[in-house]
């Protein structure tokens, strides 16, 4: 990581305990179906919620709502004030599609440059400040030399590695990631799942992560929103979730029995509990990508569905520095 | 299933037959004289201005009728929204009587099209008195031969043609591509109807209405735009209009709104989506609809008899000059204009395809 980077996260990290997104009790109708009922969510500067719920419940349209690309009732806050009428063109969010959408008429470098050119903050103004910038973010998910390939020459992981850094780019206030590892295949997977992770923890990067799978979801993220048909009915740690499942639709989508043990301490749609501190030990019972591959291989930490977890997976120390 | 298409299909036919003006004035000989050929006929050599008024409304009713008729079979159909993956669907024909079937389609239309486009460009090659080949009509082309039906030397009139076609192909960029760009961005259904209908409304009436009515309206007191050489372009413009408004809404339409909207969340402006990503996404279509453009000015002929201006001739107008006054070398000349206005035509038909196909490859 070199200063430039660390400087921007340091800036980040100061801010983070006022950096926060706020969805208030948005509401989304398409085709006369209620896609989004009532949605209301958090999250802190420098964390990473992950928004996990089986394929059509509304994830990618609240994703949508968030970046300004979807009408929608309610309210979308940034730090206590409403982006109601800030376009998805002002709202400095970065969003990475399911589906890239990588501009076909430019070659990596430039799709990386896009955002630095469309809002000329002071420090990208040259080209040479932009070429800079891009081969720091090339660098960053590992795509050095990549930089005049046009992208439809690039593999699946590559080319999500550069929406990744095209998103990252211009220095986000928000990320969000829509399903990023979704139909690629396993080997793959897995390296992004602990690659994602790392790099949006070295940036301090405040990020919302789409998956329907939920071994992605915790290997991820610091808090988990479980929704359901345009609803949320759970928020809380991964542990949390895990251990105590707000209902049986929760426990069958996590593949267990109805919860025997005692009731949630969240109620649904109300955040789960929160942690005082910033971001780094803002979740330290959480698997934060860090998980320790068993002896028997890097594999067995993700094949088996949970039994990874919360066994292989340690808690992380209250003040370990991101990897 | 195909129902729609093929009625849509045929309506186009029908457009453009019902306003076909040159073969019918050629071949026609006085004999099958058309609306298209009535009022050319009624303003130019009888001058009756009202006679030729009030075929034309007449006219304009009818194609009104059929051009709306042709707009919600073809949107039903959703043809525009299709033509950029026609690629996709290509493929070889597989069995033997497929291939049979094939060979005979193509055939019928070599035979149709090549045949008068071949005994054009032979007689144009071939000397009349001895049958030697010659390109002595086209290095006479340069100089006005005593006699000659034109009042300028046929080179002008190909100098005229490729300056017009420009002028055009630019005209129609400029009005072309915000008129698409609404079309697509108008959210209410029966606004961008009418936009569709409004734009598609020339392709219906024919060139030769079109140029009457310039004509007409530009006869301003004091301001006599008829004069002016810009008026052509124009005039061709909005003969081009609908052809081109259809290849770039059909090219917007394939742009993915995904790419749209990352732009969008990158910090791009409407503005800036549009210089940034729709236009260079669509830079093949938008070439390939400016040549498309220019194509039609060349061949234009409806409009440009009523408009040209004699020292300022066209290709098409020189030849039909040429055509009707008696006289070898005139007639020389006629065949040998005809066989350059081919050669280009035929150029920028190839360019065009060869852009459409890289077009449609790019999504
Ligand atoms: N433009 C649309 N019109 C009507 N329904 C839509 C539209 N977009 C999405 N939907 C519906 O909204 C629901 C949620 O979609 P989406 O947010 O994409 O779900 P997810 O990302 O969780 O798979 C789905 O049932 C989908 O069919
Ligand atoms: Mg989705």
């Amino acid at each position: 990581m070199n200063g430039s980077e660390q400087d921007a996260a340091r800036r980040r990290h100061a801010a983070a305990a006022a950096d926060a997104l706020e969805v208030r009790r948005v509401a989304v109708q398409l085709g006369g179906a209620a896609v989004l009922d009532d949605v209301s969510l958090t999250a802190h500067g420098g964390e990473i919620v992950a928004l996990l719920g089986p394929s059509g419940c509304g994830k990618t349209t609240l994703l949508r709502v968030i970046a300004g690309l979807q009408p929608h009732a309610g309210d979308v806050l940034w730090q206590g004030r409403s982006l109601a009428a800030v376009p998805a063109h002002g709202r400095g969010f970065g969003l990475v599609f399911q589906d890239q959408a990588l501009f076909p008429h430019l070659d990596v470098e430039r799709n990386v440059a896009f955002g630095l050119r469309m809002q000329p903050r002071t420090q990208h103004r040259n080209a040479a400040e932009r070429r800079r910038r891009v081969a720091e973010l090339l660098e960053l998910v590992g795509l050095s030399g990549f930089s005049r390939r046009p992208v439809d020459a690039l593999s699946g992981g590559e080319a999500q590695r550069v929406a990744l850094a095209r998103a990252l780019a211009p220095h986000p206030r928000l990320l969000m990631l829509d399903e990023p590892l979704a139909g690629l295949d396993r080997p793959l997977r897995e390296q992004l799942l602990v690659d994602l992770p790392r790099i949006l923890r070295r940036l301090r990067q405040t990020a919302l992560f789409v998956t329907h799978d939920l071994e992605e979801a915790l290997a991820v993220s610091d808090r988990v929103a479980v929704m359901r048909a345009g609803r949320i009915v759970q928020v809380g740690t991964p542990r949390a979730v895990h251990e105590r499942p707000a209902n049986a639709f929760v426990a069958r989508f996590l593949g267990r029995a109805a919860a025997p043990g005692p009731p949630p301490r969240a109620p649904p749609t109300t955040p789960g509990p929160r942690s005082s501190g910033p971001a780094s030990s803002a979740a330290p019972t959480s698997c934060t990508g860090r998980c320790v591959p068993p002896a028997a291989g890097t594999r067995a930490c993700w094949r088996p569905r949970l039994a990874c977890y919360p066994t292989i997976c340690p808690p992380r120390p209250a003040n370990a520095a991101p990897s | 299933m195909l129902t729609r298409p093929i009625v849509a299909a045929a309506l186009l036919v029908f457009l453009f037959d019902f306003t076909s003006f040159g073969v019918v004035l050629l071949l026609g000989a006085g004999r099958f004289a058309t609306l298209e050929v009535e009022i050319y006929l009624q303003t130019v050599t009888l001058f009756d201005l009202r006679a030729a008024a009030v075929l034309s409304l007449l006219q304009l009713l009818l194609t009104a009728l059929v051009t709306s008729a042709y707009s919600s079979a073809a949107s039903r159909y959703g043809a525009t929204a299709r033509l950029g993956r026609a690629a996709t669907h290509e493929r070889w024909p597989a069995s033997g009587r497929e291939r049979l079937l094939v060979a005979l389609t193509v055939g019928a239309l070599l035979a149709w099209l090549v045949v008068p486009l071949t005994a054009l460009a032979l007689r144009a090659l071939f000397s009349v008195e001895d049958g030697r080949l010659t390109l002595a009509l086209f290095t006479r082309l340069a100089s006005r031969p005593r006699g000659a039906a034109l009042t300028v030397a046929p080179l002008l009139a190909i100098r005229n043609s490729l300056l017009f076609a420009a002028l055009t192909a630019v005209l129609s960029l400029a009005v072309g591509l915000p008129a698409a760009r609404a079309a697509i961005g108008v959210r209410r259904a029966w606004l961008r109807r009418l936009v569709d209908v409004a734009v598609m409304l020339p392709l219906g009436t024919s060139p030769v209405t079109i140029g009457f009515g310039f004509i007409l309206a530009l006869n301003l007191p004091g301001w006599d735009l008829r004069a002016s050489p810009v008026l052509l372009p124009v005039a061709h413009t909005l003969v081009a209009l609908p052809l081109v408004f259809r290849a770039l809404v059909g090219g917007l339409q394939a742009v993915p709104v995904r790419l749209r909207e990352a732009a969008a969340v990158l910090g791009a402006s409407p503005a800036q989506r549009f210089i940034h990503v729709e236009l260079p996404v669509l830079g093949r279509a938008v070439a390939s609809a400016a040549l498309f453009a220019a194509a039609i000015s060349l061949g234009e002929f409806g409009a440009s008899a009523l408009i040209a201006r004699p020292e300022l001739p066209t290709i098409t107008t020189a030849i039909f000059r040429s055509l009707s006054r008696p006289g070898a070398a005139n007639y020389g000349q006629g065949m040998a204009l005809a066989t350059l206005l081919m050669l280009t035509t035929a150029l920028s038909v190839a360019l065009i395809e060869r852009l459409r196909v890289a077009a449609a490859r790019d999504f």
